[in-house]
């Protein structure tokens, strides 16, 4: 084994979360997800009183959950930091392409 | 090398055993990370075309005055748990409880077939109203997103089916469980884009 490798396995933060841990965040899902679906009824939407704080809390809520899915599910937090380098280098590609993408058609009115 | 050649008391730890690459990872689950980072570029590219058509369509029905919110609410909280479930189902290979194991797989793959029945039921009820794929842009826009989604959901249930059935015939055990976590992290990507598909395409309300 060279040394590059054994100094990235000592690095290495192998614990998994317990399967209560795991029932958790799933609870903690839902719950985002419930205050999501709550912005469609009208009594809700409401309280709203600008496009711009609706859209941002919805927002916030969808990376919060992406957060929770790509950390604890997919295990990026303890993985090595080279798996989480590659999926985001897509993820930032992804997110300046299109928003310049849709910055041209002005989408965003 | 001790750590690799450690006879494997503790067959959960097996699938992050360090492996004779120049990264310490093997070289399956980093092509399934590059994989999942090039298909962010597939899913922004086909989540951007229906931003950018969505209210394309004057004088004819338009994805957005169907949508059913709560329906597809419960589709969503429905493959949500199924992320659960699929991370239940890696737990229990690890510590080589394989009946358990095996369950989870078999829940998750039920999760998302449920999953995909609402979809046909929505793709249904939206052609009944006059929506099919060539009535606007804004509706090809919207089936083939939805439909590409639905089409990973269903590779990625053949795929739990495929463990399933191995695991039945003794081909996977917890000493292989690396196999389940790289096919959990193909469904926990498939969870990750319906959660951006579900907030940007059907709960922000249109102008």
């Amino acid at each position: 084994m060279s040394e590059t490798t054994e100094a990235a396995v000592e690095t290495h933060d192998d614990h998994h979360p317990s399967d209560w841990e795991y029932i958790k965040v799933a609870i903690i899902l839902a719950a985002v997800t419930a205050a999501e679906v709550a912005t469609y009824f009208e009594s809700v939407f409401t309280f709203f009183e600008t496009r711009w704080i609706l859209l941002t809390s919805l927002f916030t809520m969808m990376i919060f959950k992406g957060w929770l899915v790509t950390r604890v599910f997919m295990h990026l937090k303890q993985d090595k930091p080279v798996l989480q380098q590659s999926f985001f280098a897509g993820v930032l590609l992804a997110t300046a392409v299109y928003v310049v993408a849709l910055l041209a058609f002005n989408v965003f009115g | 090398m001790a750590t690799a050649t450690a006879p494997a008391t503790d067959t959960h730890h097996d699938a992050h055993d360090p492996h004779a690459t120049n990264t310490g990872i093997s070289n399956n689950k980093l092509a399934m990370w590059l994989f999942l980072s090039t298909e962010c570029l597939l899913f922004g590219a086909l989540i951007s075309t229906y931003l950018i058509y969505k209210t394309r369509g004057s004088g004819e029905v338009l994805p957005t005055d169907l949508f059913d919110i709560p329906f597809t609410s419960v589709s969503s909280f429905v493959l949500l748990m199924s992320s659960l479930t699929m991370v239940l189902a890696l737990s229990a290979f690890g510590r080589n409880d394989l009946d358990r194991g095996k369950a989870w797989l078999l829940v998750t793959a039920m999760l998302g077939a449920v999953f995909m029945g609402g979809q046909a039921y929505e793709f249904t009820a939206f052609y009944e109203e006059g929506l099919g794929y060539t009535t606007n842009p804004a509706a090809s826009a919207f089936y083939t997103l939805t439909g590409f989604h639905g089409a990973h959901v269903s590779i990625g249930i053949i795929m739990l089916m495929s463990l399933w059935v191995a695991a039945n015939q003794g081909k996977l055990t917890g000493k292989n469980s690396e196999t389940v976590e790289i096919v959990g992290l193909y469904w926990h990507f498939v969870d990750l884009v319906w959660i951006f598909i579900f907030t940007v395409i059907y709960l922000i309300p249109p102008e």
